[in-house]
């Protein structure tokens, strides 16, 4: 399903009835404002952050950060199809695993787009 | 082309005596905010709708529902019913279209509950969306006033029957 909203931990939060604060303390940031600061998406949230907040709600920070999540992999796929396209004329073994490789991670990337798969 | 496909996020607001409540929905039964504001005091009217202004901002809706306050529609308070329809115009500067349903066509909506009282209404939402449990006041004595909270079921049961409409297949107006 295409996600509507840019990050999901707000509602995910108040669905549970916790405060900015509480969230705050239990995955380990200084204060409120940092829950504050990702909740509005004024913030990505740091590998330790999105780990945490996993932990605590059992979703996956791509399911809780939708926007972020598609930034990342636009950038990493228009990056991947660069590559692609550089390998096509070299016919060593190593690059054709390569781009087997790359093909597989595109094709994944589609089925993630269709909704056929979970991120 | 599916009508409720269209509308991904769904926006209620139902002004009340202290100010407004409202709720936003993601399909039917996944609401991803809400909240009781309360404002006192003067220019309560315009302060209300410069908190709507940075909530249509902040979450960008493809629909909002409103009560129809209109002559046809439910009778509510000037300064309500004003309020009301400076939220609509407010919407459609925001190019978002607004639909309207008055507390008729929800207890219509509701009808299957028998008796479709706000308490019942505020009770069979939170039983089918475990977020708004814990918001579900206490029954009310004749001598109490309402509690703000069921400005949050009542925007609620907006959105519930807009989502009722528009699987009967209404037609979009305009």
């Amino acid at each position: 399903m295409e996600k509507r909203l840019r990050c999901y931990l707000r509602p995910q939060r108040r669905r549970w009835g916790f405060t900015q604060k509480e969230l705050a303390f239990i995955i380990g940031a200084k204060s409120r404002t940092g829950v504050s600061r990702l909740e509005n998406g004024k913030r990505p949230p740091s590998l330790a952050a999105a780990f945490a907040l996993h932990i605590v709600f059992g979703t996956d920070a791509a399911e809780l950060f939708p926007a972020l999540f598609a930034e990342v992999e636009n950038g990493v796929l228009a990056r991947a199809y660069d590559l692609y396209e550089r390998l096509q004329g070299n016919r060593s073994k190593s690059a054709r695993m390569k781009l087997d490789f790359l093909e597989e991670m595109f094709a994944r990337a589609k089925r993630r787009g269709d909704g056929t798969t979970h991120v | 082309m599916n009508t409720l496909r269209r509308y991904k996020l769904v926006l209620a607001i139902y002004p009340n005596t202290s100010g407004f409540a409202f709720v936003l929905f993601e399909g039917s039964l996944s609401p991803v905010d809400w909240g009781v504001t309360t404002v006192r005091g003067r220019d309560r009217n315009d302060r209300c709708l410069q908190i709507i202004a940075s909530i249509f901002a902040r979450h960008e809706p493809d629909v909002l529902v409103l009560q129809d306050t209109s002559v046809g529609g439910t009778r509510r308070s000037k300064r309500v019913t004003n309020l009301n329809a400076a939220i609509f115009k407010l919407a459609e500067l925001n190019d978002i279209p607004v639909r309207t349903y008055s507390r008729a066509s929800v207890r219509l909506a509701f009808s299957y509950l028998g008796t479709a009282s706000k308490q019942a209404i505020a009770e069979t939402i939170a039983k089918h969306i475990p977020a708004f449990e814990r918001y579900v006041p206490l029954p009310r004595k004749p001598w109490m006033t309402e509690d703000t909270r069921m400005g949050l079921f009542d925007a609620a049961a907006l959105v519930l029957t807009f989502f009722q409409n528009m699987a009967g297949g209404e037609q979009e107006a305009a």
